[in-house]
């Protein structure tokens, strides 16, 4: 099972450019979401969308880390992650434009709040039915 | 063998060893180093129990035998990280729509 999200993109526009789109608040709103986002490390901002079942619409984040105009890493918690994930941006530049690197990872703490549902709740005996259904069907 | 994974979960060892793997996948002896009152033999036994219940996975990797939570049966999981992976490339796709209209 990935325990990470990694996505690769090229855009055909130059680093400079591209960089600007993913660490001002102006562009984060306009592709990702409303923010109050600064490019400053240990700076705690969110994004903000709409509530949605077991989700308040709200992300925490912070800027953990970045290096113009080719990375940037900023912590993303909320809805179902109740601790701190990271994401991660990264830029390179190409002849017909730039690639971006992007990953999400450390859903660890995530995966551990399912395991513990599991084990104390009665996922496991659902898990099961769905076991024996999968093999009834096979 | 198939055993009951509420049975496998009511002993403290077993819960112990649970615990250990959710934070990552450890081979038989780190699992034992952690234990200063069980043998390596008995932990042993109930990893095997473990793997009977299909909480735990155990791996042959050359001389030794790695053990993993069976995260895989955890479905929901997977599927939250299927959204989030579809949320990134949705919104991905939209700053390369920005970058357009901007330049």
């Amino acid at each position: 099972m990935a325990k990470e999200i990694n996505i690769e993109k090229v855009y055909p526009y130059p680093i400079e450019k591209v960089w600007n789109a993913i660490s001002t608040s102006d562009a984060l709103s306009e592709w990702l979401m409303p923010n109050n986002f600064k490019l400053e490390i240990g700076h705690e901002f969110t994004f903000k969308t709409k509530p949605q079942p077991g989700f308040d619409g709200i992300v925490r984040c912070k800027v953990i880390d970045f290096e113009i105009p080719t990375r940037l890493s900023f912590t993303w918690q909320g809805g179902p992650l109740k601790k701190p994930t990271t994401v991660t941006f990264k830029l390179k530049s190409t002849n017909n434009g730039t690639i971006l690197t992007f990953k999400h990872s450390g859903f660890e703490g995530f995966i551990n709040q399912y395991i513990v549902r599991f084990i104390l709740g009665s996922g496991w005996k659902d898990l099961l039915v769905k076991k024996i259904k999968m093999y009834l069907d096979k | 063998m198939n055993r009951d994974p509420f049975a496998a979960i009511a002993d403290p060892t077993r819960r112990a060893i649970i615990d250990l793997l959710a934070q990552q996948e450890l081979n038989i002896n780190q699992i034992a180093d952690h234990f200063n009152t069980v043998s390596r033999q008995a932990v042993t036994k109930q990893l095997k129990y473990l793997e009977d219940s299909g909480l735990v996975n155990i791996e042959k990797n050359g001389r030794e035998k790695y053990c993993y939570l069976a995260l895989d049966t955890l479905e929901e999981v997977n599927s939250w990280l299927k959204k989030y992976e579809k949320f990134w490339n949705k919104k991905l796709n939209k700053l390369g729509h920005y970058l357009k209209k901007k330049n």
